[in-house]
């Protein structure tokens, strides 16, 4: 699984990235965590509220910081 | 020399804490959290991309701006995504305007600190700017084409707002405006009091309207805004505090005092090479209208401020292209420096 994270590396960007990394790590659940910084490439992705996160290429969130929770209900982690 | 100018800040920091935190600080923060939570931005950026004709996209844009809030770092990707998205180069630069130098949250607080002529000032001179900056940026890239577009982003039409979440916000306005404008003398005490009766009430229809969850997605905004904010605003007064005992009163009075065309010039100049995060320009403002500052200067600096700095000149060259940034930079320098030379002379 390929998990983008769209961010301009402003302060709830981070911890978005923190988010996925430790919930990932916490389950053993091996995807591939990028942090896409280039706001020309972000915007060119349809995003415009940042952090935004994309799984295997589709927008699944975008404008906040999610909760452990909703990690874990994106990636299925029960 | 060091000891007194410590001093200094700390004592600007002990008078702003003392009088500004609770009833002015307090709500500013559960409004902004307040407004990411409650207000579906997706939605209202949807709608802004779909509109053909000028005026109307263009007021649009810049009433949907006072709602996107927040500072200059965080507006680009908005704008940026509107641009590519398709929505014109005009919106994308109004937003880009608008959204720091008056959103909600900045525009209270002016109120709060500075008084509701220089409040009303700053909304109409920005709205003022924005349009221009839309006609000018559309009509010297008219020959461009749009950008290789991407799809706007699909999604339901949902609704961008409620009715109960409209009203919640309404109340956390009042209870941030009204401590200062019921209580206009007496003991701070009072304002703690007008300030809490505003509290309860907003608390206890927020519990009665939403849901946990969107109670927690709140507090926890509130409190990103907390922790972002509360540290630049804490250096910004200490810091105002010291420049207030090492500049000599002469020069912001020979600079920036008076209305004329050059301390309008020095006020814009100043705002738009300075990053000022959002909220910081009020405080400084202040401080400097108390040494001398004129009133179309201090108009100037509010709006340029926070919507324009060195950083944000940069980053905007970056995503939208160089020849961009130069029109919109100088524009924004030479309309700044107009606005607070007419209302300085004209409207104060």
């Amino acid at each position: 699984m390929k998990i983008v994270i769209a961010g301009s590396g402003c302060a709830k960007c981070k911890a978005t990235e923190e988010t996925f990394r430790r919930v990932c790590a916490a389950a053993n659940f091996i995807a591939d965590i990028e942090h896409l910084y280039d706001m020309r490439e972000i915007a060119k992705l349809g995003v415009m509220l940042t952090p935004a996160v994309l799984i295997d290429g589709k927008l699944v969130m975008s404008g906040k910081v999610p909760a452990d929770q909703d990690v874990k209900k994106l990636l299925g982690i029960s | 020399m060091l000891y007194t100018l410590f001093i200094a800040g700390i004592t600007a920091l002990r008078d702003y804490v003392a009088t500004h935190v609770l009833t002015c600080l307090v709500p500013a923060f559960f409004l902004a959290g307040a407004m990411v939570t409650f207000i579906n931005r997706q939605s209202v950026l949807m709608h802004l991309g779909g509109q053909a004709s000028k005026p109307k996209s263009f007021t649009l844009a810049s009433l949907a701006s006072f709602f996107i809030a927040a500072c200059s770092c965080t507006v680009i990707p908005v704008s940026s995504g509107l641009y590519y998205a398709g929505a014109g180069i005009g919106v994308a630069f109004i937003i880009l305007w608008v959204a720091p130098a008056s959103n909600i949250l900045a525009l209270v607080y002016t109120g709060n600190i500075l008084g509701s002529e220089l409040l009303i000032a700053r909304v109409v001179a920005a709205l003022f700017m924005a349009y221009v900056v839309g006609y000018v940026m559309s009509w010297v890239f008219c020959n461009e084409g749009p950008p290789p577009t991407t799809a706007m982003p699909q999604g339901d039409m949902e609704k961008a707002i409620g009715r109960e979440e409209i009203i919640l916000i309404l109340l956390l306005a009042l209870t941030l405006l009204l401590p200062n404008y019921l209580v206009t003398e007496g003991p701070y005490i009072y304002k703690v009091g007008v300030w809490g009766i505003g509290s309860s009430i907003t608390a206890a229809y927020a519990i009665g309207s939403q849901n946990n969850d969107r109670l927690i997605e709140w507090m926890r905004e509130t409190w990103w805004f907390v922790k972002t904010i509360f540290p630049l605003l804490l250096g910004g007064v200490f810091l105002v505090g010291v420049l207030g005992e090492v500049l000599p009163e002469e020069l912001i009075k020979e600079y920036l005092g008076g209305n004329s065309i050059a301390s309008s010039f020095a006020a814009t100049l100043l705002g738009s090479v300075t990053y000022f995060a959002t909220m910081t320009e009020a405080p400084f403002v202040d401080k400097l209208m108390q040494m001398g500052m004129g009133k179309g200067p201090a108009l100037a600096l509010l709006l340029t401020g926070p919507g324009l700095s060195l950083p944000n000149w940069l980053a905007i060259a970056r995503v939208f292209g160089f020849k961009k940034a130069l029109v919109y930079v100088p524009l924004i320098i030479a309309l700044g420096t107009l606005v607070g030379w007419f209302f300085g002379n004209f409207i104060f």
